[in-house]
């Protein structure tokens, strides 16, 4: 799981069937495994409606596909599953909720 | 807050994993007359991940089917990938891949020897202002 800030919309009408109509979000992982591609993004579902700009969760695998509508059948990887009103860490505060 | 996860100094993953699912652009397509079992009516692509992010004042990136990628396909990354394909995506087009079997099994079915795949064929994407 990860906490990363919405910072890009996707559009596309032919996709893998199995996929539904489900809105694609474009992720900047706050803090990230070093990723060994230099993307600086991870493409997720979004199953919580958020928008740009909002902080997401981030989940990754058969426990992330599981909670979007279609279930264990949905051919994603990455799933949104909440938006994030803020959280601490040792750099401080951060989102729309200070702590 | 535009800077994304630089700051947080943990182990690299293995050199080849990108993330599981990713925007890129296809490069070119790759074909063979000898090939793996399972591998009939897949197209492979050798596709480049798009980079989002420059930086504080780069361009904000954005695609659609009649202009290509703006500002410059130097918003790509230095590594390419090799997935497969059954949309008919084209060279040039931003396209969305997932990796990992399950993705595999879903859209190929598990008979198929890989496991990086395109999943939708993108219209437009658009980098948000921070």
């Amino acid at each position: 799981m990860l906490i990363g800030r919405v910072v890009g919309t996707v559009w596309t009408t032919r996709r893998a069937p199995a996929l539904g109509g489900h809105k694609l979000l474009v992720v900047a992982p706050e803090a990230w495994f070093r990723p060994a591609f230099a993307t600086g993004h991870v493409v997720c579902l979004d199953v919580a409606d958020a928008g740009p700009g909002d902080h997401v969760l981030v989940s990754f695998g058969d426990p992330a596909r599981s909670t979007a509508p279609a279930g264990a059948r949905t051919p994603a990887e990455a799933v949104a599953l909440a938006v994030v009103d803020g959280w601490t860490d040792e750099r401080g505060a951060h989102g729309k909720v200070s702590a | 807050m535009c800077s994304a996860y630089a700051s947080v100094d943990l182990p690299a993953p293995p050199p080849y994993a990108p993330p599981p699912m990713l925007l890129c652009r296809v490069e070119r397509r790759i074909w063979g007359t000898r090939r793996a079992d399972g591998l009939e009516g897949i197209t492979l692509l050798e596709v480049r991940p798009v980079r989002f992010g420059g930086g504080d004042g780069a361009p904000l990136l954005r695609y659609d089917k009649e202009r290509g990628l703006e500002p410059s396909a130097a918003q790509l990354g230095d590594a390419a990938i090799v997935a497969a394909d059954r949309l008919g995506a084209g060279v040039g087009e931003l396209v969305l891949v997932g990796t990992g079997s399950r993705v595999r099994d879903l859209v190929f079915g598990d008979a198929a020897p890989l496991k990086t795949v395109v999943l939708a064929i993108v219209d437009r994407a658009e980098e948000a202002p921070c």
